[in-house]
């Protein structure tokens, strides 16, 4: 008999990370960063509820509480479909690699991200957003919260 | 939560399935092996003893046992292992 492992892609998006975000938005000239965890639940064999809640700061302004939820879907090991909360498709990428591509039209603006996943346990997302509203820049750093891993959860 | 009468019970409910806990799965293969994926996998073994769920996760070599409790309710399965401190896990059995 052969044992089915889960493929790299349904290890990498299982699991609590921690999240540093970066952003610069290119036409007020304003920075801020977001700090925070996130984690993806189990809800199938292939599919994942994300949600990151953290603090958001724009240099000289108070942090505020942000939080993001979206639906990811190992559709194969060489594509992952991300969606919104609401269940709407946002873009595929393929996690086989070290880098991907992926872009999405929202009206006008362009989102772009280039995902680089350099370990097991560290990943990051870069992301690019253009168009008559918006025009930024935003890198995301997710390292795996190692602390989790040794708790004996397993039965 | 019920829970199954016999081995054959324990096994029935568990051989094949994949349990999903809060963040993380466990897949009890047919063969006695069996993963818990937390983002990286590790590989164990079960089998049923005296109506419990034992498991072996090397290098350890002690085995430990839970009961088994089954509930279904709105065609979702759950499951939870007990384990003679007490201690409970509860997870969503798949098939």
């Amino acid at each position: 008999m052969t044992l089915q492992t889960g493929t790299p892609a349904e290890s990498r998006f299982t699991g609590r990370w921690f999240i540093r975000r970066d952003i610069f938005d290119f036409d007020s000239q304003w920075s801020g960063r977001f700090q925070g965890q996130g984690h993806f639940r189990p809800i199938s064999r292939y599919g994942r509820a994300y949600a990151e809640e953290g603090t958001l700061q724009f240099a000289g302004l108070h942090s505020v509480k942000a939080t993001r939820r979206y639906g990811y879907e190992i559709a194969g090991p060489d594509r992952v479909d991300v969606f919104f909360e609401d269940g709407r498709f946002f873009h595929h990428f393929d996690p086989a690699g070290q880098e991907a591509w992926a872009e999405h039209l929202c009206d006008a603006d362009l989102y772009e991200v280039r995902y680089l996943f350099d370990a097991d346990d560290r990943w990051r997302a870069e992301w690019r957003v253009e168009g008559p509203r918006k025009n930024y820049r935003m890198v995301t750093r997710y390292d795996r919260d190692q602390a989790r891993l040794s708790e004996p959860l397993r039965r | 939560m019920a829970r199954p009468r016999d081995d054959g019970d324990v096994r029935a409910a568990l051989a094949g399935k994949t349990v999903i806990y809060e963040f993380e799965k466990q897949t009890f293969f047919a063969s006695g092996r069996t993963s818990f994926d937390a983002g990286i996998l590790d590989w164990g073994h079960w089998e049923v003893r005296d109506g419990q769920y034992c498991s072996l996760w090397p290098p350890s070599d002690v085995w430990a046992c839970y009961d088994v409790s089954l509930r279904n309710w709105a065609g979702v399965t759950q499951v939870r292992f007990t384990g003679q401190d007490g201690d409970e896990s509860l997870g969503t059995v798949m098939e």
